[in-house]
């Protein structure tokens, strides 16, 4: 990797640690086995590589994950065996499974039987169905089935240190990408040029994966001039095109990509060739302002809701986000994770939920003037046992 | 109609002639097969997730993530209303004939999609529900939307319906054949000893965005093959590395390349295996005859390539070339992204279910012929099943491992 973070790594330590804590849940809530198809809950349990695909290829190319109670390793169903993790015993490595028919789900309770059937101590957690496992698997298993998505969601919300690292990284090599498209930004350049030069510089740099189409976004100055929107705020993030860019184009980013899977989500504000104009470079004080008085206050036991006050105060009582997103968002495996502060989940998500030590937290403030566009950009910062690290670092240059 | 084909003539600048694909009308076109295999299956509304199946229902352009999450309605189609509803908080990349009325926007509150999908016009009176997944929390929440409903599997509406392409499809499956090819071309000519296999997939993720492409199909196999079988391996399954990591490659090495880009959603993708040459070092007959090998299989999986033939017999053709199966399946339906049938290799499935060939059908075809010492030779291929003889979507070179 040419991004260098500093920090230790052991893959092998992590994907134990990982496996401890889903065993604790598991036991906790009476789950007997937890079956994953969706990718994060995959990854997390199995620590399996795969060859990253649009989502139509990984439905018919799953990779499936059997954690059971008590043993030592997750089982994992792959068309990669090679992706499989080096400690992964050959008898916990099978062929993959295909829930896309009727007679790949009799397959799969067939497996699933071979290997729980008389020795499962609990239910059968599952966090997500194909059509014909949701209408055929529950007739074919004995077992009691229940939700593992929320079991998944709750574990992987504290990081251990090397899961941080792996954050760590992967922001690193996901903000260089976005430095070597912001050198490139000239007049003339087309918006899937940026792509081009951001994909090129992210696999160089040693990423794992990439996981949204990077967005190049060039804003318009004023929220009636840009696309019509549900809730009639300014639309953001929208789909990366050919687009020419032009002198004085404010363009937002953001990027999402995977180093050992877990996402960095980095999002900047760029001006195509020209300054910032003085009203530009106010609106970023003020992002500034407002970031820095919610990084300031994130430490173990503050509230969603606390950190929603401070922005909306620092702003003059004005809410300083996007009425579709959030004020910030978790970090980990998926670029947008558990908690959502200040989406629509509500107030009262936002009262009960509070930051404890592990938890990596993105904040993403955005100021507008309409007739002058707005500043967006994003920040990382892991919650420690007295405060928080902050660990973005992408200069604010030309705006400062 | 024929103008449908005329996409890759005219390139990517503004014609007022509108000598392209004609998008309004594969637009049309899909959502009648959709309703109609609706009407055939007995399905009053679909409920789906699937982004290639919304996209086909829709055209619309949302953005586009690499990861597969939970089940969520990000879509729903009603066949009495034929209309479309979609979740989009803005009007950016859909359809003008979708009304705004017909948007409802990103949430993070389950509640809130209740909500949506309770102001769908039509829904609420569904007799038979297709849905192409479900999570145990939306589960929960269907009664409050479709009270009357029973569930049944709106994938094989989907997939029915989206089996069969229209010319336009077609279309847009070549252009995207073409800028695969043409981004392969490129990475293929930048292997040499000391490349690291990740740089492969830099230079054909930057080709791609220069035909305007910004998202892959796959971010594909760029690996050395395997001159020995790794310590532990299953010595039946002849062994391929697909997953690309930090490795440079080397002199000599036999270099699998597969991968694809999506436009307009649809998928073209192509395989070549190429030579790791050295300074003045040229190709060895062993390495021609793993060419030769693999082309033999592929031959006899193109020649099953008809209307009336099965998925079954294209398995059967594979085995009797005398090859073993390639641990990566045979072949699969090719449309917005990959589509069933699967047909798998080694590591499966193999279903009992026979599924049939038909004119329209769009397959990519995989085989993979492996010698100790020598290493491996993947090639993929993607043909169009006609009324006559299979159309070959993929003619880039085989490069210097074929003998002519």
């Amino acid at each position: 990797m040419v991004v260098s973070s500093g920090g230790s790594l052991d893959l092998a330590r992590m994907r134990h640690d990982r496996h401890a804590r889903l065993q604790t849940e598991l036991q906790r809530r009476g789950v007997g086995a937890a079956l994953l198809l969706t990718s994060g809950n995959v990854f997390y349990a199995t620590g399996a590589h795969v060859v990253p695909s649009d989502n139509a290829r990984t439905y018919h190319q799953r990779t499936i994950a059997l954690v059971v109670a008590g043993d030592e390793h997750p089982h994992l169903f792959t068309p990669y065996p090679e992706g499989a993790p080096p400690e992964l015993p050959a008898d916990h490595v099978h062929p993959p499974l295909y829930p896309e028919l009727d007679e790949g789900v009799k397959d799969m309770a067939r497996r699933l039987d071979e290997l729980l059937g008389g020795t499962l101590a609990g239910t059968l957690g599952i966090d997500d169905f194909t059509a014909p496992m949701y209408l055929g698997l529950p007739e074919l298993v004995p077992f009691e089935l229940t939700n593992a998505g929320s079991l998944l969601t709750g574990v992987r919300l504290l990081k251990t240190d090397d899961e941080i690292e792996c954050l760590r990284r992967s922001w690193a090599i996901n903000e260089a990408a976005n430095q070597a498209v912001e050198a490139a930004l000239r007049p003339g350049l087309r918006e899937s040029e940026l792509t081009g030069i951001f994909l090129r510089t992210l696999y160089e740099l040693g990423a794992t994966s990439n996981f949204l189409d990077p967005v190049f976004q060039v804003m318009p100055e004023r929220i009636p001039d840009a696309a019509w929107s549900t809730n009639g705020d300014l639309p953001f993030a929208l789909v990366t095109t050919d687009r020419i860019l032009r002198d004085g184009d404010l363009v937002w980013t953001d990027t999402v990509m995977g180093y050992e899977q877990y996402a960095s989500d980095v999002g900047r504000a760029w001006i195509v060739g020209a300054r910032p104009t003085s009203r530009q470079r106010e609106l970023y004080r003020r992002w500034k302002l407002i970031t820095d008085a919610v990084i300031d206050a994130i430490r173990p036991g503050v509230s969603g809701a606390e950190l929603t006050r401070i922005a909306i105060d620092a702003n003059d009582g004005v809410k300083p986000w996007l009425d579709h997103y959030f004020l910030a968002h978790g970090l980990g495996i998926e670029g947008g994770e558990i908690p959502q502060i200040g989406s629509d989940l509500g107030q009262t998500f936002d009262e009960g939920f509070v930051l404890q030590p592990g938890m990596a937290i993105v904040v993403e403030p955005i100021t507008w003037a309409d007739g002058h566009g707005g500043y967006r950009a994003e920040e990382l910062v892991v919650v420690t046992e007295t405060g928080c690290e902050r660990i973005s670092d992408y200069p604010d240059t030309p705006f400062v | 109609m024929s103008r449908a084909f005329t996409l890759l003539e005219p390139g990517t600048m503004a014609l007022e002639d509108g000598a392209r694909v004609d998008f309004a009308r594969m637009r049309r076109e899909r959502l009648e097969r959709c309703l109609a295999e609706m009407e055939r299956h007995d399905v009053d509304a679909l409920v789906l997730h699937r982004e290639g199946n919304a996209r086909y229902v829709s055209g619309a352009r949302r953005l586009w993530r690499a990861v597969v999450t939970a089940f969520t309605p990000s879509c729903v189609v009603v066949r009495a209303t034929g209309q479309v509803h979609l979740m989009s908080t803005w009007d950016d990349g859909i359809p003008a004939e979708i009304p705004n009325q017909n948007l409802y926007g990103l949430s993070w509150n389950p509640r809130n999609y209740v909500a949506a999908l309770q102001a769908v016009d039509g829904l609420a009176d569904a007799r038979r529900l297709g849905v192409d997944g479900m999570s145990a929390l939306f589960s929960g929440m269907l009664p409050a939307v479709a009270p009357n409903a029973t569930l049944v599997d709106g994938e094989r509406v989907m997939r029915a319906a989206r089996m069969v392409k229209t010319p336009d499809e077609l279309g847009c499956i070549r252009t995207a054949v073409a800028i695969a090819e043409g981004a392969m071309s490129d990475t293929l000519d930048a292997i040499e000893p000391g490349v690291p296999e990740r740089d492969l997939v830099a230079a054909f993720q930057q080709r791609m965005t220069d035909f305007g492409v910004t998202t892959p199909a796959t971010e594909g196999t760029f690996c050395a093959t395997p001159r020995e079988q790794p310590a532990g391996a299953n010595p039946a399954i002849a062994p391929l590395r697909q997953i690309v990591f930090d490795r440079p490659v080397r002199a000599g090495e036999l270099i699998a390349c597969s991968a694809g880009v999506l436009y307009a959603g649809y998928e073209g993708a192509v395989g070549r295996t190429w030579p790791c040459l050295g300074p003045g070092a040229t190709v060895t007959d062993g390495q021609r005859a793993l060419h030769d090998r693999a082309h033999t299989v592929l031959d006899a999986l193109a020649a099953q390539c008809h209307a009336g033939r099965t998925t079954a017999d294209l398995r059967q053709a594979a085995r009797a070339t005398g090859e073993p199966l390639p641990p990566v399946p045979l072949a699969h339906g090719v449309g917005l992204g990959v589509e069933a049938p699967l047909v798998g290799g080694a590591l499966g499935p193999e279903l009992p279910a026979e599924e049939p060939l038909v004119p329209g059908m769009v397959l990519a075809l995989t085989a993979y012929a492996w010698e100790p010492g020598v290493g491996g030779y993947l090639g993929r291929e993607m043909v169009a099943i006609t009324d006559a003889e299979p159309e070959r979507l993929t003619r880039l070179w085989h490069g210097p491992l074929a003998r002519d």
